[in-house]
């Protein structure tokens, strides 16, 4: 590396903020997908916007790659430093800044975890008397760990965003640095920001089009009552049917989540365990809202649709405790395949609703013919799929062959009219695969966009785009 | 066929009848560098800047409508000339409806719509046609068709392009078709009318799915099972309430605002919703969503527009004008874009490297 580089660096962030130790590297070698690395050259700790700018000029100056990384917990290789250069860490901005109630947003740096939003928000909402108080809603499955910075460049989604959309429909503004340093803000607190939707296009992008060190998002009202559903049914097929009718209804559930026989093993038998039902091929778990009477009504409806479709066990939770013991083992369900298989790959494509059952057939067998196993965990309401594809990384042969079921798996998601991700991004894994869905027209549009904000490929290059 | 825009006339007046016949529209849109106006139904034809240079339009309005309703994932396709009438009609048909609704619905189209992202009170609830956009059809000028979106509910890969194409008023490329998430019909709808406004907070605590208030009087849409809509209006107390068809008829009056629209001026103010109550309107008809931080105030003139823009952007806000009279418009931006706006043009240069579309009326 050019110490030049290292000791420009230390000058903006302090020398204590740079880290060049090989050693001390290695951390930000990958992401949390684990399953490539490559070593950067270096990696600074700014703790403002303007430290931010100050290393981007620098990058340009020097020509060398740059890459946002939050907690480092996407699963697309979106973190890693495929071309060497700086990582740059926001974990020192990680202050939230404003709890704003009365306009229901609140601002926060980056590197303010997704969980301590609504931590947060819960804490203002004492002073809000009678009321059920707010909560922010994108929740995904690394809410506890990974940050909203990162959550904003992946456009993650989570349990709830059936109901309330997933990250881009809940942030209002955002400041963010361009690759050439300059400082810009984009929307605000008003619901509205006039001109082309620069802050939406920034919300998903990865962080190919610039850093964001500021994000303003929105939070929603919480109900007065929650009702929580469990169902089982003797197939995945079974289980997807009901999905479909539940929608069709008209209630609109907070949540709506399947987990099949492997991935309830799998919690089962980890510290999480909820007492789920090991014999069921398929288990749904629903949540509906509203007021007490409402909710219960909705809960009722539900719970009869399961049953006039096939479910063979249909429970309320009888309470709060619970209902969070239910979701606290879905939640981590992915943490708990190393109970049932010591590596995994997940995918994350998104199939039309109504193919879950195809989807998921289809899936066990591209994965039974590399001679692996899958536990499937997802979000039914909306049909993203996260299979688990289970491998031993000790048999390099194995770590490949889940490599290529797991693009058989997003090649099929397209082929039924889904994508080759719903929430995870294309990153690093998945670039090659976007010629999938879009021609090469479209392509170079996109490259063109990307070339309107980072004109000489500096921010997160190789990533998104083939 | 003569159309005017804020008193321009086009050379030319493009109506094509299918997609093939736009397509090949745009092709001579690049080939004589012809600067170009998309026009749906009409119905805000009135808004933006006045063109620089006008040399044609393209009215897509008379195009086939077609729509594809799908129950099972809760989505429709609708070719942007579909009228919203059509479209509602269609989904109802289905049990489902677009949860939208947007100042001058009635006489809308679907694309119409969504190139201008404009959205009523339930956007507190359901977003706007933005947020709801799934998948997109874009011809650009030129004659490439391009499209954007997997069509699913969830779906990330590569940039954000709907985002971009939604509430671009046609500047970026003509949409020709759109997905969009549905809504089931609810169990119950009601809307109830207060002789009074509510304090923020209080307005918030009833929960309501949209809120207007117009001529001092409240109006809250509630919608959802019996027990709720039951439990809701009963924390209101007092006040007139109105269910079913009746409920849908004086919501939809209400919100299609067209009595507003009929005056020669219409400025939409936005602010974070705290602070829109200060908001210095100019007398006139007003029409706020106070949920949302949005007024629309029809006036007779511009005087004192100004002022509102000073406070609007101290703020954080924006004040655009959406009609006035072509003369009160000729020298200044009616969007009220302040910042940015050289990465717009940028991004719109990325679609449209002539600028051949929309002639200086929005970037």
């Amino acid at each position: 590396m050019d110490r030049r580089l290292a000791r420009a660096l230390a000058s903006i962030v302090g020398e204590e903020n740079v880290l060049v130790d090989p050693a001390e590297l290695l951390v930000y070698e990958a992401d949390g997908s684990l399953v490539t690395a490559t070593r950067p050259d270096v990696v600074v700790f700014p703790g403002t916007a303007e430290e931010v700018a100050g290393v981007m000029r620098l990058a340009r100056e020097f020509g060398v790659p740059i890459v946002p990384r939050g907690s480092g917990t996407s699963l697309s290789g979106g973190a890693q430093p495929v071309r060497g250069g700086i990582v740059l860490s926001l974990a020192r901005m990680n202050r939230i800044l404003e709890v704003d109630l009365d306009n229901e947003v609140v601002v926060v740096e980056p590197a303010v975890i997704n969980a301590w939003v609504n931590e947060a928000v819960q804490r203002a909402g004492y002073a809000i008397a009678i009321d059920p108080g707010y909560q922010y809603a994108p929740d995904p499955g690394s809410q506890r760990v990974s940050t909203v910075g990162g959550n904003v460049g992946h456009n993650s989604g989570g349990i709830k965003c059936f109901k309330y959309g997933v990250t881009v429909n809940h942030v209002r503004g955002l400041e963010v640095v361009l690759p050439n340093g300059e400082v810009r803000r984009l929307g605000g607190k008003a619901f509205e920001a006039p001109g082309l939707d620069l802050t939406g296009l920034f919300v998903g992008s990865e962080g190919t089009l610039g850093v964001v060190t500021k994000v303003t998002i929105r939070v929603v009202p919480l109900f007065e009552a929650v009702k929580t559903i469990l169902a089982t049914f003797d197939s995945a097929d079974a289980a997807g049917s009901a999905v479909s009718a539940l929608v069709r209804s008209g209630v609109r559930p907070l949540a709506v989540e399947l987990m099949d026989k492997e991935a309830v093993e799998a919690v089962e038998s980890g510290p999480y365990a909820a007492g789920l039902p090991r014999d069921a091929e398929a288990l749904l778990l629903i949540d509906v809202e509203g007021s007490e009477p409402g909710a219960s009504q909705d809960a009722e409806k539900v719970a009869s649709i399961l049953r006039a479709h096939g479910a063979n066990m249909v429970r309320l939770a009888s309470d709060g405790d619970e209902a969070q013991k239910w979701w606290a083992a879905r939640k981590q369900a992915f943490g708990a395949m190393g109970f049932v298989g010591p590596n995994y790959v997940v995918e994350d494509g998104t199939v039309p609703r109504k193919a879950l059952p195809l989807a998921l057939n289809r899936i066990r067998e591209i994965v039974a013919a590399h001679g692996l196993r899958v536990a499937n965990v997802f979000h039914a309401g909306d049909g993203n799929l996260h299979p688990l594809i289970l491998y031993d990384e000790r048999d390099p042969a194995q770590r490949d062959a889940a490599l290529r079921a797991g693009e058989e798996v997003l090649r099929m998601c397209v082929e039924l009219g889904g994508t080759i991700t719903g929430e995870h991004g294309v990153g690093w894994h998945k670039r090659r695969l976007l010629p999938l869905m879009y021609s090469e027209v479209e392509l170079d549009l996109m490259r063109r966009i990307k070339a309107v904000f980072d004109p000489d490929n500096v921010v997160n290059p190789g990533k998104v785009l083939p | 066929m003569s159309i005017a825009v804020d008193g321009v006339e086009p050379r030319y007046v493009f109506v094509p009848r299918t997609v093939e016949e736009l397509l090949d529209v745009l092709a001579v849109v690049e080939r004589d560098g012809l600067n170009t106006l998309i026009v749906g139904r009409g119905s805000k034809l009135f808004m933006g800047n006045v063109p620089r240079r006008l040399d044609a339009l393209i009215v897509v309005g008379g195009m086939q409508p077609a729509v594809e309703v799908d129950e099972d994932e809760l989505v429709f396709s609708s070719s942007a000339s579909t009228s919203y009438d059509e479209l509602r009609r269609e989904l109802n048909r289905h049990g489902l409806r677009w949860p939208v609704d947007p100042p001058l619905a009635r006489f809308s189209s679907v694309g119409g719509i969504v190139a201008s992202n404009m959205y009523g009170p339930m956007a507190y609830w359901y977003m706007t046609p933005r947020d709801q956009l799934l998948r997109v059809r874009l011809a650009l000028v030129g004659g490439s068709m391009t499209t954007w979106g997997a069509g699913v509910i969830k779906d990330v890969a590569g940039y954000n392009v709907r985002r971009l194409v939604a509430g671009s008023m046609g500047v970026l490329g003509v949409i020709t078709e759109v997905k969009m998430r549905a809504a089931a019909l609810p169990e119950e709808v009601a809307v109830a009318v207060l002789d009074r406004t509510l304090d923020l907070r209080a307005l918030r605590k009833l929960k309501p799915v949209g809120a207007v208030e117009v001529d001092g009087r409240s109006y809250m849409r509630f919608e959802g099972n019996r027990a709720e809509v039951e439990y809701r209006l009963g924390s209101m107390g007092a006040g007139d309430v109105l269910y079913g068809r009746e409920a849908e008829e004086l919501w939809g009056d209400l919100t299609s605002m067209a009595g507003l629209f009929s005056e020669p001026v219409v400025l939409k103010v936005v602010a974070p919703p705290a602070n829109l109550s200060a908001a210095p309107l100019p007398q006139g008809k007003t029409f706020r969503v106070p949920m949302l931080g949005v007024a629309y105030v029809a006036t007779g003139s511009i005087v004192g527009l100004n002022d509102l823009r000073a406070w609007a952007s101290s703020v954080g806000g924006h004040v655009a004008v959406l009609k006035a009279p072509p003369e009160a418009k000729a020298h200044m931006d009616v969007w009220d874009i302040r910042g940015n706006r050289d990465l717009m043009a940028r991004v719109k240069e990325a679609f449209d490297p002539r600028g051949l579309l929309g002639a200086g009326r929005y970037i």
